[in-house]
This record gives structure tokens, C-alpha cells and sequence, in this order.
């Protein structure tokens, strides 16, 4: 025991003081934060649209709507400035029009024009599929959905409050009659019930998943990468007279799993304080355990994996191809993450929290997104506690032989001879 | 005395090749004993599984009057034969890990480290890389790590292989230094002048198998002191062709005769000087290099 912590602490000194340690410890909690933070920030930008300016043409046909429309869209408060225009048009010379239009938006002199059918007003048929029925909305960019939805908003005040006038009542009422009607959405978590953070929820579970992803995507990698080194410059033979293999690998996985923590720790301290100055729910303290716990268990299945891997590889290049599978079961919770933080208790979500491969992550969101019954951690705890005694075992017959065999890449079937020697 | 090495019928098999064939050797405390056989023949298999590295298919090997092999390797220094070291750590900081995980207290290593870097002239490169070295530097700290903890055994695989002449002096003063003060030492090579001057006892191995062995000085004795080196001037193709002659060894300088039991050299000695000028007649134990050539030649046939 011993000897395989002298083993750790040569790692973890060695591997503390790293360069690229010390940049991934700064740059990382930057690099999550810009994914999970910095697009919602944006898009909400993108969609408020404040400060830009919008040129709207309106070809209205009914030739009733477009002092109200222009009304409602110059005094609009909040999102772009819109500047807009008539365009007079009739049936026959429409498509004449249209082209102009079309024609002005590709020149970029306009970013939207809107068709109002000329029977708008007084259709009362539910639906008709005929341009006259019609508002059609001609935009640059169509996925621009601040816009449209202005715009549509817009539209459809102006042809309601037409239509009410019409019917001879007053536009006011109708104004008045949907005042107010706001539907606060709440969450309820341990009996309690708490105004729902949504999106910011969502991401914020997201950013512990990446933390996961990225410890034990680095420390892994980091522990196959000494191996191989050692086994490259022959260090091993020496180490090995002096310690036995079991000693080494374990010596070797506790110090980096050490590294590891040190890293997340510092990533989590980071995360937790920029979240509570935020009061950004999602990380709290329980959470934050949870996560460290889970990033043992992941490191010693996944780092015990790699280094077996390192073991019987003589050069990083060729391990690249041993360790894909790997790396894909270590991505795959990262391609089906936002259906399980839809759906944390679905059969998928509950599979995906038995398979140790996929355990530490998915648990991880569900946690984080609603935590799931005390019983359901325990069990994927235990599946994991199993597959590591599992993995150490197999992995330090196999670590023994493979650290030793120079050359030629032994195939699998040769290393699982390896699994039935002494 | 009790063997600290005995390997008792011990076969190595890599898949379809045996590296080590039934080979058994007990080395004697105190002694230098020598491995020796041409590239290839199982040396570094033999030591390697000396040392627990790897488990042999069939036989024994017990160290130490069987100590478990874990426990033992404190004991045990191990120079390889192909040198390793963590070449982005600092020298000192190497040799105190290497003496450390040898179970030897960190206080001692570090004073150790000192001592031993002042030993061999490498004070100042304490706080260097290792890679900042060059080759020979690197060779002598490999050295220094592989008797720093001061074991009861060193087993060293081609100790001398590549270092330059004054390097393997000051290595052969150090490894004749561990055998006097009590250590046992097993060291491979291919060159047998180096082992003739240093070993009491070789195993010469050929092919995994144990071709000859015992104490130098029984072996050549039991090979009679029937070679001869003549050094001399003139033709002196006829000496071949003398009665008492078996064979000769042209070395360019000087030739080595080998005689029949019966031959008499003084004799022999006179006829020579008739024809040539002779500078030098020296009677000598037979060279290790001929026994092995003769004994691999012999069981290759």
C-alpha cells in the first residue's frame, strides 16, 4: 500500500505542475460557461432586437389596415426600430410588385414585406386556401423569430381590432377583457413549490454534465498517456522491480484520479460561486456532492479502461483505435441529454442509469434536473462499485502482460488469453 | 553457504518460442556471477524472471531463501538493460522517487541522492531535467538508482553496454565496491573479457540453455592452460603445420595456438625462434570467448 502511494504522489506532483494543467483549471469553466450561458444570453439578444432598425413594406389590399398596422409598428416599445412603407398595389399588378419587392429584399434596402389578401377583413369562412384569405409574410430571414412574431402580433391586433369595429364594438373591451392573463409556471420539488428557472435549469444541469465529460475525458486520457510513456521509455521495467504491477497501476490511477479531483473541485468552486452570486438554482451544494461523487465512480471505470488500454499499446496513435469505443460511450450521454433532462424518469433515462459506461453523466442530469428516488442512486452507485471491481481485476492481469510486450499490437483475443494466465 | 539465487529447472515460453530452456544456476552470496551468452540466448528473460517480472512456465526460482518476490524487490536493485527514466523530472527529485519506492524513508533518500550524485560528479546537474543530460550522465544516474537503496542484490543487464571508457571504469570501480562490501551481484553481457575480469562464477547460455557453468577459475583450469600467444615477426604460416598444434587463432597482433594435452610448449617455444623472431611466448589459461565459441560451435552441431 505503500508503495502504490508513493506511486500517486510522483503523478499527482508531476502531473499538478503541468502547463496544460494549470491552463485547463483557468480556461475550462470559461470554455463551459460560453456553452451553456453565452447562446441563451444571445439568442435572447437576437430576439429582443433592440437598438436595430427594421424596414417593413406592407402591400395592403384591403386597403383598410395600413395606417393602423403602421401605427402599432412605429410606436412599438422595446425590440428594433421599424420604418415602414405602403406599397400600393392591385390584383393585376401584384405580381409585377411582388418581383420589385423581392428584388428590393435581396438588395438588402428592405428586410420584410407583408401581402395582406384583399377578403381578410370580412372572411368568415374558417379556412381558405386562396392568396385573397391570406397574410403572407416575405422576410430575408425566416428564422428570425423576434420578428415574425412582431410582426404577426402586429397583424393580427390591427385585423381584430378592425373586424370589432365592424361588429360595431369598441376595440378597448376586447383590449381591456385580455388584460393581465399571465401564467406563472412553478415547480415542485421535495413537497415544495418553487418558481421554475426552465431554460436556465436545463443548462445549468447541462454544465454538470460537461464538467463530468471533461474530467473524465482529460484524466482518463492524462492516465493512458503515462502509461504509455512509461512503457515507451522503459521505465516501467524499472518501476516494476521495485513495485508489483498491481501496485503500479493502482498507484498510478489513484494519483491521477487525484489530479482529477483537484481539477473538478477547482471547476466546481468556480461553477457554485458564479451560480450563487447569480442565485442560479440548479447548483447547489447537494449537487455539487453528487457530482464529485459520480466523477470518482466514472474515473475509476473509465481511468482503470484507459489504463489497460495504455498497457498494451506502444504509441498514442495506435491507441486512438482502441479507445473509441470508449470515448463514444463517454459522448453518448452528451447526443441524448436534452431528451433525458425532458424525460429524467423514462425507461431510456432508467437503462441509461444501469450501464456503468453511462451512468456517472446520466445520473448526473437526472439529479440535477429532478432528483431522482434515494433507491434508484443506490443502484446505480452499486452497478458501478460492481463493474470497477469487475474492470480492476480483468484490467491488472491484462495491465501485467501487456506493460512488458513490446511491438506488435496483441489482438483481442490474445489479450483475453492474457485474462486466464496466473 | 546458502544460495540467494536459485533458479531450479526454469523454462520461459513466449507463445511458440522458448526463451529460457530448463536452466538452473544458484549464485552464492557475496559473488559476482556472470550471465553470459550472445544476443538472444535469454539473459534479460532469465534476470527478468529473477526478479518476478515475469513468472516462469515451469520450475522455481526462490530469492533470498524464499522471500516472497514483493517483498524482496526492496532488496534488489535492477539496472535494465535498455535505460528508463522520467526524463521531464528533475535528477535529484528521480533518484529520491527511485529510492522511495524501494520502502527506503524520505529523509535517507534525499540524503542518499546527495551522496551519490557528489560520488559520481553529478552535484550540479541535481536540479537539471533529466533530458537535459547527455547519454552518458543519463547512464550514470540509472546506476545511481540502481543501488541507492542499497540492496543485498543487484542484478544488472549489460551494465557497460554503450558508455565510453572512463564511464565504465568509474561503473566497474562502483559494482566491485557493492561486491566488497558484501553484496551479491548477477550481471548479463555479451563481452566475456569484461566478465572474465569480473566474475567468480558464470552460467553461459546459448539458445535458453545453460551451456556451461561454475567458478571461472574451475572452468578453465578444467580446460587446461593449453593455449599459447606468440607475438613475433617473420612468416609464420609453417607454426599450423607443427606436430602438437590443434588449431590458431590469428588475432592480427599476436596468434593464440591451442596444443594437444601431451605437447610441450618449451619445446615448441624453441622450435619457433629457429624461424622467426619471436617477441613475446606467454602459456595462458584459454580465453572465455574461445571456451564459448568452442562450446556453442560443439552444441550446434
Amino acid at each position: 500500500m505503500n508503495k502504490t502511494l508513493k506511486i500517486a504522489h510522483r503523478e499527482y506532483v508531476v502531473n499538478v505542475r503541468r502547463k496544460s494543467f494549470l491552463i485547463g483549471i483557468f480556461l475550462m469553466p470559461v470554455f463551459i460557461a460560453g456553452v451553456s450561458i453565452l447562446p441563451t444570453l444571445l439568442a435572447k439578444k437576437a430576439i429582443e432586437g433592440v437598438g436595430e432598425t427594421r424596414t417593413v413594406a406592407i402591400v395592403d389590399l384591403t386597403g383598410q389596415l395600413y395606417p393602423e398596422l403602421k401605427k402599432m409598428l412605429e410606436e412599438q416599445r422595446g425590440g428594433p426600430k421599424y420604418i415602414v412603407e405602403e406599397v400600393k398595389a392591385t390584383g393585376a399588378n401584384l405580381e409585377e410588385r411582388q418581383t420589385e419587392l423581392n428584388e428590393r429584399v435581396q438588395k438588402r434596402q428592405l428586410d420584410t414585406y407583408v401581402v395582406i389578401g384583399k377578403k381578410v377583413v370580412t372572411s368568415h369562412i374558417q379556412y381558405e386556401d386562396s392568396p385573397d384569405h391570406k397574410i403572407q409574410c416575405y422576410s430575408r430571414n425566416v428564422t428570425d423569430f423576434g420578428q415574425s412574431e412582431r410582426i404577426n402580433g402586429a397583424v393580427s391586433r390591427a385585423l381584430i381590432d378592425l373586424r370589432l369595429r365592424n361588429m360595431g364594438i369598441d376595440p378597448a373591451v376586447s383590449t381591456k377583457a385580455s388584460w393581465n392573463i399571465n401564467i406563472e409556471r412553478l415547480e415542485v420539488k421535495k413537497g415544495e413549490a418553487k418558481k421554475a428557472q426552465g431554460l436556465t435549469n436545463i443548462f445549468g444541469a447541462f454544465a454538470f454534465v460537461m464538467l463530468l465529460f471533461f474530467g473524465l475525458q482529460i484524466s482518463g486520457q492524462t492516465l493512458m498517456q503515462s502509461v504509455i510513456e512509461e512503457k515507451n521509455s522503459r521505465i516501467m521495467e524499472v518501476l516494476l522491480s521495485s513495485v508489483s504491477p498491481k501496485e503500479l497501476m493502482r498507484g498510478k490511477i489513484l494519483g491521477l484520479g487525484a489530479v482529477g479531483l483537484t481539477m473538478i473541485v477547482l471547476w466546481a468552486a468556480v461553477g457554485y460561486t458564479a451560480a450563487r452570486l447569480r442565485d442560479f438554482d440548479v447548483a447547489s451544494l447537494p449537487n455539487v456532492g453528487y457530482m464529485l461523487v459520480f466523477f470518482l465512480l466514472g474515473y475509476a471505470f473509465f481511468g482503470t479502461l484507459m489504463a489497460t488500454v495504455g498497457s498494451v499499446c506502444n504509441s498514442e496513435k495506435e491507441a486512438q483505435q482502441l479507445l473509441m469505443p470508449i470515448m463514444l460511450s463517454l459522448v453518448f450521454p452528451l447526443m441524448v441529454w436534452f431528451y433525458i433532462a425532458q424525460r429524467p424518469d423514462s425507461t431510456f433515462s432508467r437503462v441509461l442509469s444501469v450501464i456503468p459506461f453511462t451512468v456517472p453523466m446520466i445520473m448526473m442530469l437526472r439529479i440535477a434536473i429532478q432528483t431522482p428516488a434515494a433507491s434508484q442512486i443506490g443502484i446505480s452507485i452499486i452497478v458501478m462499485l460492481i463493474s470497477i471491481w469487475v474492470c480492476l481485476r480483468a484490467s491488472t492481469r491484462v495491465f501485467r502482460t501487456g506493460i512488458l510486450m513490446y511491438g506488435k499490437r496483441p489482438g483481442l483475443k490474445e489479450i483475453l488469453r492474457w485474462l486466464r494466465y496466473r | 553457504m546458502e544460495p540467494i539465487v536459485c533458479v531450479k529447472a526454469v523454462t520461459k515460453r513466449f507463445g511458440d518460442v522458448s526463451a529460457v530452456r530448463e536452466l538452473s544456476l544458484d549464485v552464492a552470496p557475496g559473488t559476482i556471477y556472470g550471465l553470459l551468452g550472445p544476443n538472444g540466448a535469454g539473459k534479460t528473460t532469465t534476470l527478468r524472471m529473477i526478479l518476478g517480472i515475469f513468472l516462469p512456465d515451469e520450475g522455481t526460482i526462490s530469492v533470498f531463501n524464499g522471500q516472497g518476490i514483493e517483498d524482496a524487490k526492496s532488496r534488489i536493485g535492477y539496472l535494465p538493460e535498455e535505460r528508463g527514466l522520467y526524463r521531464k523530472m528533475k535528477v535529484g527529485d528521480v533518484l529520491r522517487f527511485f529510492c522511495e519506492i524501494k520502502g527506503v524513508d524520505k529523509i535517507t533518500s534525499a540524503r542518499r541522492v546527495d551522496y551519490w550524485l557528489d560520488k559520481v560528479g553529478l552535484w550540479d546537474w541535481k536540479e537539471k531535467k533529466v533530458e537535459e543530460l547527455s547519454r552518458g550522465m543519463q547512464q550514470k544516474v540509472q546506476f545511481i538508482a540502481t543501488v541507492i537503496h542499497e540492496p543485498d542484490l543487484l542484478v544488472l543487464d549489460e551494465p557497460f553496454s554503450g558508455m565510453d571508457p572512463v564511464n565504465t571504469a568509474q561503473m566497474k570501480d562502483i559494482v566491485v565496491e557493492q561486491k566488497n562490501a558484501g553484496r551479491t551481484i548477477i550481471l548479463s553481457t555479451h563481452i566475456m573479457e569484461q566478465a572474465e575480469k569480473l566474475c567468480d562464477e558464470i552460467c553461459l547460455i546459448n539458445k535458453g540453455r545453460a551451456v556451461v557453468k561454475g567458478p571461472l577459475s574451475q572452468l578453465k583450469r578444467s580446460y587446461g592452460t593449453d593455449s599459447v600467444h606468440v607475438q613475433y615477426s617473420g612468416d609464420g604460416s609453417f607454426i599450423k603445420q607443427m606436430p602438437g598444434v590443434r588449431s590458431v587463432d590469428d588475432y592480427g597482433n599476436y596468434i593464440e595456438l591451442k596444443l594437444s594435452r601431451d605437447a610441450d610448449a618449451s619445446a615448441l617455444l624453441r622450435e619457433i625462434c629457429t624461424k622467426v623472431a619471436v617477441t613475446r611466448f606467454e602459456v595462458v589459461e584459454p580465453s572465455l570467448n574461445r571456451i564459448f565459441i568452442e562450446k556453442v560451435s560443439q552444441a550446434d552441431e
